[in-house]
């Protein structure tokens, strides 16, 4: 339902503690290796699985 | 969390393109491509739809009513293909993109220009399938699985297969801008194990395809060289074998199956918490169920073979291992409804369908646990229970899930609410005319109907009408969808507030209703008691 609705039935009070947020992020420059490190990692394991389909087809032949 | 956290005023000097063309087709924004697949997703579900009732309304009667069988094998194969990598798949992929930045709180996509590829590369790879309907020797007729020797004699294999090999290289590439973006995109703060349950159940999607998608790649190429180039893989007269083929198609397949139900699984995890105003029950348990099911999905296809003679060392193995599967799978609905239990639920469309979605996914899961008893099997084996089964997991498991998000998260992407009355008539007529059309194929099915044949026994009659009256109004309750969809895109004059649900948690819905064009640009704050499924170390 819309929240401006109101047909709630039974109010829940969920307390929890706020999480604290990390004083150091990533910079962009990080965030930019990580990217790289995960798209070539990825890369490689799709072209090592299609060359090893590649292989073997032609062995099989 | 405030507007200001969100930067959405930024906008105003880099909204969308002004452009039609520059916006649709040149888009590197992860709404507009979301938005894209989602479009297309629909257009193939019609497409794909109007194939089945043709396929109802010629096993409306036993004998031959509106077409030769030849034509019939073609509207079976062509339902499968467009369904699942047509409208399911690529369903999920525009959800992943709408909703996985918002989730984290990341800008986009970690390679926007890819997704652009990703996308575009389907309508041509849909446009060369589906041309061969109206080519000389027409379409693929060997079923969705192209099983040789049956596939080779179709001489539209090559555009199939080209079509295939696009389809693959799309789903790669979106499955790495996926993993990418989670791995490396996320806010400060969105830890792993605080990512929203969709989140994990795509990034754990995305490795399924990526190891997956090269297989059936290998696995067409050989048909492929069968046909045309003069090798044996398959062919036994050659020295080949065709049951080679089967082991490798499904070592694709089964992890397909997957493919499709994980996001949903990811999706019902969202909508219950929301519309039972709890956090998900147990949400370690739940990620690790989805990664369990991931990992097992490697180790059952043979299930799927069980008639074609394999040693019983195989069949035992195989037999456990998917029965095995039930553990997570039931972890995972026993999940869903301790979240639901003692919960303020309401149940709008949205929640409906998720609860539809859990327990005719669950009738989905109960007969394939049948289908995984081998002595059972050899019977059930290519009967229209079979077809039963896989309905009710891919119908009411994973369309379901789709139209549920598409309910829920609308209002954040148009900023308008749909219609609830409409969206509700759509709910129940769906939910009770599914039913009427796939659950009297499991009867045909005990009773050893076949599956993929145009005619039939007259002492299949009275099941197979009941079932087509069903696919009739099932496929018309549909319209009422795409009627809902237009007026809550561009009619409905009731404006979605910034959280649109009252107990809906999660990153997305802290940015305005509509979605801004740029999210995100500097990342938000996050606070625990934000997240959809609470404190998770407690």
């Amino acid at each position: 339902m819309p929240e401006t609705a109101g047909r709630l039935k039974k109010p829940i009070h969920m307390t929890q503690p706020k999480m604290q947020q990390p004083a150091i992020d990533r910079s962009d420059a990080d965030r930019r290796k990580g990217v790289r490190r995960t798209v070539t990692i990825l890369v490689v394991i799709v072209a090592a699985f299609f060359l090893v389909s590649f292989v073997q087809i032609v062995l099989m032949k | 969390m405030s507007h200001a956290a969100t930067h959405d005023q930024h906008d105003d000097h880099h909204g969308a393109p002004k452009s039609f063309f520059q916006r649709w087709f040149m888009s590197t924004n992860h709404k507009d491509i979301g938005t894209l697949y989602l479009v297309f997703a629909l257009v193939m579900f019609f497409i794909g739809g109007s194939f089945a009732m043709l396929i109802r309304a010629e096993l409306f009667k036993p004998g031959l009513q509106l077409m030769q069988p030849y034509f019939f094998n073609q509207l079976t194969t062509m339902h499968a293909l467009v369904m699942i990598f047509g409208a399911i798949m690529p369903a999920f992929v525009g959800l992943g993109n709408w909703m996985i930045p918002l989730m984290v709180g990341a800008p986009d996509m970690a390679l926007p220009r890819m997704n652009n590829l990703s996308f575009w590369i389907l309508p041509f790879a849909f446009t060369l399938m589906l041309s061969t309907l109206f080519m000389a020797g027409g379409g693929p007729a060997g079923g969705w699985t192209m099983y040789p020797p049956l596939s080779l004699q179709s001489d539209s294999l090559a555009y199939v297969v080209f079509a295939v090999h696009l389809m693959g290289i799309s789903s790669i590439m979106g499955a790495i801008n996926i993993i990418a973006t989670i791995l490396n995109m996320r806010a400060p703060g969105m830890e792993l194990l605080k990512m929203p349950v969709f989140v994990w159940s795509w990034l754990i999607t995305a490795f399924l395809l990526i190891a997956v998608m090269p297989v059936l790649a290998g696995a067409v190429t050989m048909l492929l060289t069968d046909k045309y180039f003069g090798t044996n893989f398959f062919n036994p007269g050659g020295g080949g074998d065709p049951v080679l083929y089967q082991h490798i198609f499904w070592f694709f397949g089964h992890p397909e199956v997957y493919i499709m139900i994980l996001p949903a699984f990811g999706i019902i995890s969202e909508i219950i918490p929301t519309f039972a105003r709890k956090p998900i029950f147990g949400y370690k348990a739940m990620v690790f169920a989805i990664a369990s099911i991931a990992f097992l999905s490697f180790i059952v296809w043979a299930h799927h073979m069980f008639a074609v003679g394999l040693p019983m060392g195989a069949e035992i193995f195989f037999m456990y291992a998917t029965m095995l599967i039930a553990v997570p799978t039931g972890v995972k609905v026993f999940n869903w409804v301790s979240t639901m239990w003692g919960g303020s639920m309401t149940f709008e469309t949205p929640m409906l369908f998720a609860i539809a979605f859990v327990i005719l996914f669950t009738i989905g899961g109960f007969s394939g646990l049948m289908l995984a008893l081998v002595p059972a099997d050899f019977q059930y084996h290519d009967t229209y229970f079979v077809v039963a089964h896989f309905h009710y997991v891919l119908v009411t498991g994973a369309l379901f899930a789709i139209i549920a998000a598409t309910y829920y998260w609308l209002p954040k992407w148009s900023g308008r609410m749909y219609s609830e009355f409409w969206a509700k008539m759509h709910f129940w007529n769906s939910v009770i005319w599914v039913n009427v059309l796939f659950f009297p194929q499991h009867f045909l099915g005990l009773a050893g109907m076949p599956r993929r044949i145009p005619d039939y026994n007259v002492a299949f009659a009275n099941f197979n009408m009941i079932s087509s009256i069903g696919g009739f109004l099932f496929g018309a309750s549909q319209l009422i969808f795409l009627g809902v969809l237009i007026h809550g895109v561009w009619f409905s004059k009731k404006k979605a507030t910034d959280r649109v649900w009252e107990g809906a948690k999660g990153l997305e819905w802290t940015v305005p209703s509509p979605a801004p064009h740029h999210t995100f640009d500097v990342p938000p704050v996050i606070h625990d008691d934000e997240l959809a499924h609470g404190h998770v170390n407690d």
